[in-house]
């Protein structure tokens, strides 16, 4: 039952991107707005009320035929709406004009003799946008809601509920006709010559239209042909609502059925073209998108010849270097300004870097900035790289696989180094040969002063700190401190051995690739000489974040096993396959679960808020991973992606739009839940 | 998304569920809620009855009113369907006249104005035509059959019978 709840609330409430709603929209409504534009439905005032057999709808409503000059105006405006809907100018007013004006209009030369059934699904799709949030994005309302300085619009449940309700209605149409074929005449509507004879009735001029070719006549000739096309019709038709529950099914359906619409135009004539148009719905354009901007270099604006060389824009460095910054950013065009400034004034000596910004798919003017930073940096060090699919992950493999250098530095976009931090890193891969990789000090800047139940020591996590004063090694010994990539720097044999970092953890990447390299016996070094600011907003110093961030983070320990390969003194094992379980947890889990629950108890007895908090978060954690658990019994440990990691020798030659191999499957994934 | 957004959802997504799942289970239309019967009637008679419009030209001969700019909006399924449910379901022949003489008035408007190049008429026939169904309708001409069930015609004071003359 419960599981039956979760499904139907996935199903109507995934967040989703605003473009699968809003380019849906664009195509439906700019499609309906092309189609109608020759139509006139004026003429229906001066047909004889002798024919006025009124429908449900208007009979019920007492809804009567305006004057010609009235429906002409109607008809004006229901035009300029669906337009104005397809661009997305004042969306709602204009959608839910459409509605209003579509449903009379087109529901008006149904009341003069015979309904068609072409165009209800439409009048149904127009109420359920006009109540949606369809113009968030790809409109002229986003437009110039970015040009006053708001926000881009994320991914919510607010883009797929009216998408799937769409659907939906498609689907009770479809399924709708097949049933009643089946309830109504059984199978002798598949056994029997109905089919054969239709086709021959159609050639009488009986229909709205005459078939567009006369092969009906062709297939009623030929013996099963008729009824093989009966089969195939209703069992489409009735089938078709499995469309909106497989994924593997749902191309193979909805081309069927898009093909019995065009069946149905060429052999017998009812016209359905505008139909076809709702089938907008079934793409996934989001994901359309970003495949056009990875195989479509044309899709970005054309880089300056000069500039396009060797990694997007920036020129190449003056040699192979020996340290690249790499730097993934997404959005924050307004906060990069200091951060290049700062990097671009790295003190160094002795050794080539160069720093690689990657705009992960932004939607702001972040490569404006980059690029003016560019036009000021004289030494030629820094580029420019734009990697659309969304996540860390992935532009953080694109900047390896861009870059040639032997070290590799990540920097988090809101972090501030210090001017000698490029060099420590380097002193310090000298001074480590045994060092695979190594972290440094990420320091916090307070957007605000931090509250009353804030310490370094247990809040850590959440704010991305690490603020330890002693240098440690972190290996298979080791392995419950975590490195962060907001001031990481890896050999570039790491990646070399094991690959980069798996796209499939929103959260926690650093972490899983750090239990990959363990595991290969690599090790990585925490010292507190490399030091970034990094600035703590006041979101993530609400109570609120805290408890999301524990939640969050189970759900991806519990995916990548942590809790199973790391025991409680911090020594990474291999996981026993008979180890002690409960709901796929480890028991050793539900007991530090237990000691939190009595600790927060007696916090709670005692009135002592902040303690109570600290055991709070962590009972979120247990609670979220054992949820987890019960889910994903095994965990999904997916590996990152291997990467073409550039020999330095190729230097010249490099690709010059970025494209990662990700291998990994995708298949094996749950949904990524966004961080 | 917000819970009063949510709830809103809900009632969206369960008017459109219900409104169809009722129209189906009960074989009612509800426009934009339907049943969808489309072609569900099975035909097994060989014989097709259909109501069918023919013209009277000046020199009294018949013309099938079958091209789509004719009558236009009025097509070759929701004319001759509507007139079926006047004449037999309500057995309403002074509509069926009224629907006629729209048509013929139509016709000759539509004739005039140069949006068909269809023959003049001064009149309008309905009838119930019955063809042996054939391959290609090879017969479209030969009906098996046919019975008069109304007919129209213009008034000689009208200016469109006089140019029809």
């Amino acid at each position: 039952m419960r599981a039956a709840a979760r499904a139907w609330y996935r199903f109507w409430f995934r967040p989703a991107s605003p473009a699968d709603l809003a380019v849906a929209r664009l195509v439906f409504f700019g499609g309906l707005a092309l189609f109608y534009a020759p139509h006139r439905f004026a003429v229906w005032s001066e047909v004889t009320p002798a024919l006025w057999q009124p429908i449900w709808l208007f009979d019920r409503f007492d809804i009567p035929v305006f004057s010609a000059p009235i429906v002409l105006a109607l008809e004006i405006i229901w035009k300029l709406s669906l337009l104005t809907s397809a661009i997305g100018l004042m969306t709602t007013a204009s959608i839910a004009t459409s509605a209003v004006l579509g449903t009379y209009l087109l529901g008006l030369p149904h009341n003069f003799g015979q309904t068609y059934h072409f165009d209800a699904v439409l009048v149904l799709a127009f109420w359920i946008l006009a109540f949606s949030r369809a113009g968030d994005a790809w409109s002229v309302d986003a437009l110039i809601r970015t040009a006053r300085g708001g926000g881009r619009p994320k991914w919510s449940a607010e883009y797929r509920w009216p998408v799937q309700l769409v659907l939906v209605a498609l689907s009770f149409v479809f399924f709708a006709a097949g049933f009643a074929k089946l309830t109504r005449t059984g199978l002798p509507w598949i056994t029997s010559d109905h089919i054969a004879l239709l086709l021959y009735r159609v050639q009488y001029h009986i229909s709205d239209a005459d078939p567009l070719v006369n092969w009906g006549v062709a297939v009623a000739g030929t013996p099963g042909a008729a009824s093989l096309m009966a089969f195939t019709t209703v069992l489409v038709e009735t089938a078709y609502p499995i469309a909106l529950f497989s994924r593997r099914l749902r191309a193979p359906m909805v081309l069927a059925g898009i093909g019995l619409i065009i069946g149905i135009r060429l052999l017998m004539g009812p016209t359905f073209e505008h139909f076809l148009l709702i089938n907008a719905f079934w793409v996934p354009w989001s994901r359309v998108i970003r495949w056009m901007r990875r195989t479509v270099p044309e899709y970005r604006p054309a880089l300056p010849a000069a500039d396009a060389l060797p990694m997007a824009i920036g020129g190449a460095s003056k040699g192979a270097p020996d340290i690249a910054v790499v730097v993934p950013t997404c959005n924050r065009a307004a906060q990069l300004t200091p951060l290049l400034n700062r990097l671009l004034e790295q003190e160094c000596s002795g050794f080539e870097w160069e720093i690689l910004i990657v705009d992960n798919n932004s939607r702001d003017h972040t490569r404006d900035v980059v690029e003016a930073a560019i036009c000021r940096d004289g030494s030629r060090r820094l580029h420019y790289a734009f990697e659309p699919r969304q996540g860390p992950s992935y532009a953080r493999n694109t900047g390896v696989e861009l870059t040639s250098a032997k070290v590799i530095v990540f920097l988090d976009d809101d972090g501030i180094p210090g001017r000698t931090w490029l060099q420590a890193f380097m002193d310090a891969f000298d001074a480590h040969p045994e060092a695979d990789c190594i972290g440094g000090r990420v320091k916090p800047q307070w957007a605000a002063p931090p509250p009353e139940w804030y310490s370094n020591r247990q809040h850590a996590g959440p704010v991305a700190l690490q603020d330890r004063p002693n240098a440690a090694y972190v290996n298979v010994n080791h392995a419950s401190a975590c490195l962060l990539t907001a001031n990481l720097g890896f050999r570039r044999s790491v990646f070399e051995a094991i690959g980069g970092f798996s796209p499939h953890y929103f959260r926690g990447q650093d972490r899983e690739l750090e239990m990959r390299m363990w595991r290969a016996g690599m090790q990585g070094l925490y010292l507190p000489a490399m030091e970034v600011m990094v600035e703590v907003p006041r979101e993530r110093l609400t109570r609120r974040y805290h408890r999301q961030w524990h939640a969050t983070t189970a759900y991806y320990h519990a995916l990548m096993r942590y809790r199973d390969m790391v025991d409680v003194n911090g020594r990474m094992r291999d996981e026993a396959p008979d180890a002690r379980r409960l709901l796929g947890t480890p028991l050793f889990l539900y007991r530090a679960g237990l000691a939190h629950a009595t600790g927060w108890l007696r916090a709670a007895l005692m009135r002592r808020a902040v303690e109570r908090f600290y055991h709070e978060t962590r009972l979120w954690y247990y609670a979220s991973f054992i949820l987890t658990r019960c889910r994903y019994p095994k965990g999904l440990c997916v590996p990152g992606p291997a990467l073409r990691v550039r020999d330095r020798s190729t230097r010249d030659v490099p690709p010059v739009h970025p494209a990662v191999s990700a291998t990994a499957s995708t298949q094996l994934l749950p949904e990524t839940r966004a961080s | 998304m917000t819970p009063k957004r949510r709830i809103f959802a809900y009632v969206l997504i369960f008017g459109v569920i219900l409104g169809s799942a009722y129209d189906i289970a009960t074989r009612q239309e509800h426009w934009p809620f339907s049943d969808y019967p489309m072609f569900s009637t099975i035909h097994r008679a060989t014989v097709l009855e259909w109501p069918r419009l023919f013209g009277v030209t000046a020199d009294g001969s018949e013309v099938a009113l079958v091209d789509h700019d004719y009558l236009w909006p009025l097509d070759q399924s929701r004319l001759p369907i509507g007139l079926r449910h006047l004449y037999r379901t309500e057995q309403d022949l002074p509509r069926v006249h009224a629907a006629l003489e729209d048509c013929l008035a139509r016709y000759e408007r539509r004739r005039v104005a140069g949006r068909h190049d269809g023959p003049a008429l001064r009149g309008i026939r309905l009838y119930m035509v019955a063809w042996d169904i054939q391959p290609y309708a090879s017969n479209l001409d030969q009906p098996k059959a046919r019975e008069l069930i109304a007919e129209a015609t213009l008034p000689a004071s009208s200016p469109l019978d006089a140019r029809a003359r």
